[in-house]
């Protein structure tokens, strides 16, 4: 029998990451994933046709570059393996209205402005307004993002100790839609705003979801989305060789059908083909906690009611589609300007608020929208992810999991939605015609959960963010510090905060880990 | 000059409340009132015709007779006034759809199962278990709304120390919609439970509305809604000869037009008239918060961003329209049966849940809403409110204050609203023609602005029960406790926990008040 240290089950970023951690402290790692590749969501596959390299699922780098495990280069991603992160676009983002008028996210505040005020010039002066008092506010959430959540209601203790944490609390209370409100006067700069919070793929009348846009403003014109050069898997890629250079294993086919429990504690885990694996300090499982409880932890004596939690655990109120393709020329805007070279560009079907936040609304019903997607054409800033000269698009929609049909009506209707989501790009691109489309893949809510064990339902959040299901109250109040309720058992991944996306928050649970085991994490580092 | 211990300004039923508290500890007390008449919100006027009692503002009494205030009679309401508090109503709340189905909300749980079960086995098993899983809660939630609210954080951290605890924590983060999906599968099941949290006038969709659902399941059973005998007002004339007995003084007539402040010290008021009034001890403001902050305290040192605060602070979504009748004849329901003899019948204009949903976000969108009227027929167990034989007809619809195109234009459309809901109200019933109607009279959004001064934007509640204006955040987060950030200046009333309503919430002030006084509460009751 294979016997190690730790096993962590899983190879998706946070898996990746907290295996990579525990093996540079000189533990006995193997990382066991159940696919033939590693990376989870965030992998880089030749997709379409050879050359054109795509970005699966995420795609996007945020601040993990402002994380120690880049800035310091903690695990020699960079060093030894070359990761790069490319500068982040001077246009962040293009709002794109029916008459093909657009707001401009640039990295640049004053631009941003100016992009504004072309629709609206009370609306340019609120946003700055608004920039200056959010980036006191969104410092301190970046930041605890790459820490473990205190406690949900300590956490708003806190901020009332100032004016400033009360500004902080009361927009953690807040919906999006009441912010933007309380803030902007314009319809189109309304819907430019609200767009952030309806990424996270909640209601923007949610509480919580004004936080979003809080974040946002200051981030993009402060620090920017950027991508990775070869693609978001090259994080993962290099991941994968850190852990092995520091003597750990990861192996690919391996799935785990459940964890070994003895007396209370973690032993080890199972496999499929039946093979144990032993793990004498700790698992982690990089999984959905859906799939963890009860199914693969048989002879736990687990807390009363942890199970019926687990079970209503609810999913993000929409999940993603994402259309890859290869294409010979980037998309060309009708719309003049920098918008060809916006790094994300998002057409809107409308100018009229309330139709927006009503089409928000059929689409957590479960009807497909196809008319609002958001389109990254990464070629133009990083040229090694396509044969010279030509491009490759991530065309992404918001969708729901639970159409009204049900989900496997998505097997039924695929084509009907690419051919919805052409014709929308299309009012907006003068090159978009099939000519242009050297070759394509589409990926909906429901392959996407067939394509990724531990995205039930769909969801690469694995649950949703709501307040009830944010910050320490992720995944369970009283479960979110990484431990699980059976010794040596741990959890990592977008069931724990800080939730899904390429954001390093796996160095949170390596700490925890580490520190229960004795070793002095800065010390690793 | 006057001189008084305290002044209390509003004599709306939490300003009595107080005042009567602490006049019965032997403070020289004086209520000063601006209308012609005492009660605020909680009156009873003949304002259709002679003899026809009606309840302008609040009609049914809650948990109030459940409070210390009537329990012991503390303020000797009951012996000295007769105050009294008829038997809450078997039959609660009936729910009543376009094609004459009904739900019933009975005292008795096993009757409402059996109502439900008429439309939904399957929902009337889930209610059963909503009413037991929620019964523990009550008690918990009833306590607080008589206690000076914790800090918002701190309540949610005490909340996770156990199960009970965690599952109002979820349930306070919750939204309506997502809380009752969770639990029923039929419409007309959901259209009757989410109205519940409707009634709080702020959407469904938005976190903290789960709480009113889980409240009422279990109140309704266990306690259930009741009339006050003669009226609502009946309440805040009983509290008034409290005053008067206890040797206060109360004086209408007399608007407050600011408080005197110096050294940060409120030392009294002055009237529209010029006239000041001393108060040694302090001043207490019944009114609303964005009345008293800034301008009724000019030269007041209020802390950064105080002001800026109070001026965002936002009103319900909805708020009432009333239509008030004199009528020949109880209205007979054409679904028949024991909705005749319900406390509260509610109108639904729609059988179908997502269609009810966008009704109310419409209505909060600014259109008005004449399809689903609450219908109170008090006569029916009070038949003091009428001359012999004759009946009074509550008729509240929840509409915007805020009407695209403007408040104003109630003054236009007012008639046409009215004739709107009687027509709803008619089809649903066989006998509400014309020649039952002796007199009606109709107080809108606007009208209730005009009518009473502390409901700015039309609002009984004065600012929302939105999760940043709830408990300790109520009126602002740091200013839960009553006290101002001006020296011997109190707050009472909705502005403050636990918001509007015959709920004895004053109780909490009266309280603190006297403890800054050095006097022991327990010794004055």
């Amino acid at each position: 029998m294979a016997e190690y240290d730790v096993v962590v089950v899983g190879a998706g970023n946070n898996g990746l990451i907290v295996a990579a951690y525990l093996a540079k402290a000189g533990l006995k790692t193997c990382v066991l994933e159940a696919r033939d590749f590693i990376g989870g969501g965030v992998v880089t596959h030749e997709a379409t046709l050879p050359g054109f390299k795509h970005d699966l699922g995420a795609t996007v780098a945020m601040w993990i570059d402002l994380n120690p495990i880049i800035q310091n280069d903690e695990l020699g991603l960079v060093k030894n393996y070359g990761l790069k992160f490319l500068p982040p676009p001077e246009v962040q983002e293009v709002i794109l209205f029916p008459d093909d008028r657009s707001i401009i996210i640039y990295h640049d505040l004053d631009k941003t402005c100016a992009s504004i005020a072309k629709i609206n010039q009370k609306d340019a002066d609120a946003f700055k307004r608004f920039v200056e008092w959010a980036t006191p506010l969104f410092k301190p959430v970046l930041r605890g993002s790459n820490m473990p959540p205190p406690p949900f209601g300590n956490f708003l203790t806190m901020l009332t100790g100032s004016v400033k944490g009360l500004d902080l609390m009361r927009t953690t209370l807040l919906n999006a839609v009441d912010l933007c409100n309380e803030w902007f006067t314009s319809d189109e700069m309304k819907i430019a705003m609200t767009r952030w919070a309806a990424q996270a793929r909640i209601s923007p009348y949610e509480s919580g979801t004004a936080e979003g846009i809080m974040f946002m403003a200051p981030f993009a014109t402060m620090y920017g989305a950027k991508p990775i050069e070869g693609g978001a898997g090259r994080f993962t890629e290099c991941l994968g060789k850190a852990i092995q250079g520091f003597g750990g294993t990861v192996r690919t086919n391996a799935t785990v059908q459940k964890v070994m429990i003895k007396d209370g504690k973690t032993e080890g885990v199972v496999l499929e083909s039946g093979e144990q694996v032993k793990a004498k300090k700790a698992v982690v499982l990089g999984l959905n906690i859906k799939q963890i409880f009860p199914k693969m932890v048989e002879g736990a004596q687990l807390p009363p009611n942890f199970i019926p939690q687990v079970q209503r655990l609810r999913a993000q109120r929409t999940q993603y589609l994402t259309w890859h393709l290869a294409v010979n020329q980037a998309p060309k805007y009708k719309a003049d300007g920098d918008v060809d070279r916006g790094f994300q560009v998002q057409p809107f079907p409308t100018t009229n608020y309330e139709e927006y936040l009503d089409g928000l609304i059929k689409m957590y019903r479960g009807i497909p929208k196809m008319d609002s997607p958001g389109i990254l054409c990464t070629t133009l800033f990083d040229p090694t992810r396509a044969p010279a000269g030509k491009h490759t698009l991530w065309v992404m929609h918001q969708e729901p999991f639970y159409l009204k049909e049900g989900p496997t009506h998505w097997d039924n209707i695929k084509k009907q939605v690419r051919d919805g989501i052409l014709a929308t790009i299309q009012k907006h691109v003068t090159n978009m015609d099939e000519s242009n489309i050297l070759g394509e893949t589409m990926l909906t809510p429901l392959d996407y959960a067939r394509w990724n064990p531990a995205w039930i339902e769909g969801d690469p959040s694995h649950i949703g963010g709501y307040l009830t299901q944010y910050m320490s109250n992720r995944p369970l109040p009283g479960w979110s510090g990484y431990k699980m309720p059976v010794e040596r058992l741990y959890l990592c991944g977008p069931s724990t905060h800080p939730g899904t996306g390429i954001n390093a928050g796996a160095r949170a649970p390596a700490n925890v880990i580490m520190k229960d085991l004795g070793i002095e994490f800065d010390k690793v580092i | 000059m006057a001189d008084y211990d305290v002044v209390m300004i509003g004599a709306g039923n939490n300003g009595l409340m107080v005042a009567a508290y602490l006049a019965k500890a032997g403070l020289n007390i004086c209520v000063l009132e601006a209308r012609d008449f005492l009660g605020g919100g909680v009156v009873t006027q003949e304002v259709t015709a002679p003899g026809f009692k009606h309840d302008v503002g609040a009609t049914a009494a809650g948990w109030l007779d459940m409070n210390p205030i009537i329990r012991n009679d503390e303020l000797g309401m009951v012996k000295r006034s007769g105050i009294k508090f008829l038997p809450p109503p078997d039959i609660q709340e009936a729910q009543i759809y376009p094609d004459d189905k009904a739900i019933i909300f009975y005292r008795d749980i096993d009757k409402t199962c059996a109502s439900i079960e008429k439309i939904s086995p399957k929902d009337a098993d889930a209610f059963r278990r909503l009413y037991n899983m929620a019964a523990p809660l009550l008690e918990p939630v009833l306590r607080g709304s008589n206690m000076p609210p914790p800090p918002f954080g701190n309540y949610l951290t005490m909340m996770s120390g156990s199960a009970t605890g965690l599952e109002l924590m979820r349930t306070t983060l919750m939204n309506g919609v997502d809380f009752v999906s969770e639990w029923f599968t039929n419409d007309y099941v959901k259209i009757a439970l989410t109205r519940w949290s409707a009634t709080t006038r702020i959407s469904p969709y938005e976190s903290g509305t789960a709480g009113t659902v889980l409240f009422m399941v279990p109140f309704t059973m266990k306690y259930g809604m009741k009339p006050v005998e003669g009226g609502a007002g009946k309440f805040t004339e009983a509290l008034a000869d409290a005053i008067k007995a206890f040797g206060g003084n109360i004086r209408t007539n007399a608007p407050v037009k600011q408080i005197i402040v110096e050294n940060n010290q409120a030392r009294g008021v002055v009237l529209d008239n010029g006239e000041k009034i001393n108060a040694k001890k302090c001043v207490i403001a019944g009114i609303n918060v964005k009345t008293l902050f800034p301008n009724m305290v000019p030269g007041a040192q209020l802390p950064a961003g105080f002001v800026q605060w109070v001026q965002r602070l936002k009103p319900q979504r909805v708020q009432y329209y009333t239509i008030h009748m004199a009528l020949n004849q109880a209205p007979v329901y054409k679904v028949g049966g024991d909705v005749n003899r319900g406390y509260q019948v509610h109108i639904a204009s729609t059988t179908n849940y997502e269609d009810y949903l966008d009704g109310l976000t419409s209505m909060h969108r600014g259109n008005p809403r004449t399809g689903s009227p609450g219908i109170l027929c008090s006569t029916l167990f009070d038949p003091t409110r009428a001359p012999a034989g004759k009946h009074t007809l509550w008729v509240n619809n929840q509409e915007p204050f805020y009407l695209k195109g403007g408040p104003q234009r109630w003054d236009e459309i007012k008639d046409q609203v009215t004739e709107g809901i009687i027509k709803t109200v008619r089809e649903r019933t066989t006998n509400m023609g014309a020649e039952n109607i002796i007199a009606q009279k109709t107080y809108t959004p606007l009208d209730f602005a005009r009518w009473n001064p502390a409901w700015i934007e039309g609002d009984p509640s004065h600012i929302g029960g939105y999760l940043h204006q709830y408990m300790s955040n109520r009126p602002m987060p740091g200013w839960g406790g009553y006290k101002m950030p001006i020296e011997r200046l109190y707050m009472c009333g909705p502005s403050t926990h636990p918001g509007t309503g015959l709920n004895a919430g004053a109780r909490a002030p009266a309280n603190i008040i006297l403890k800054d006084l050095g006097i022991a509460f327990d010794k004055v009751i």
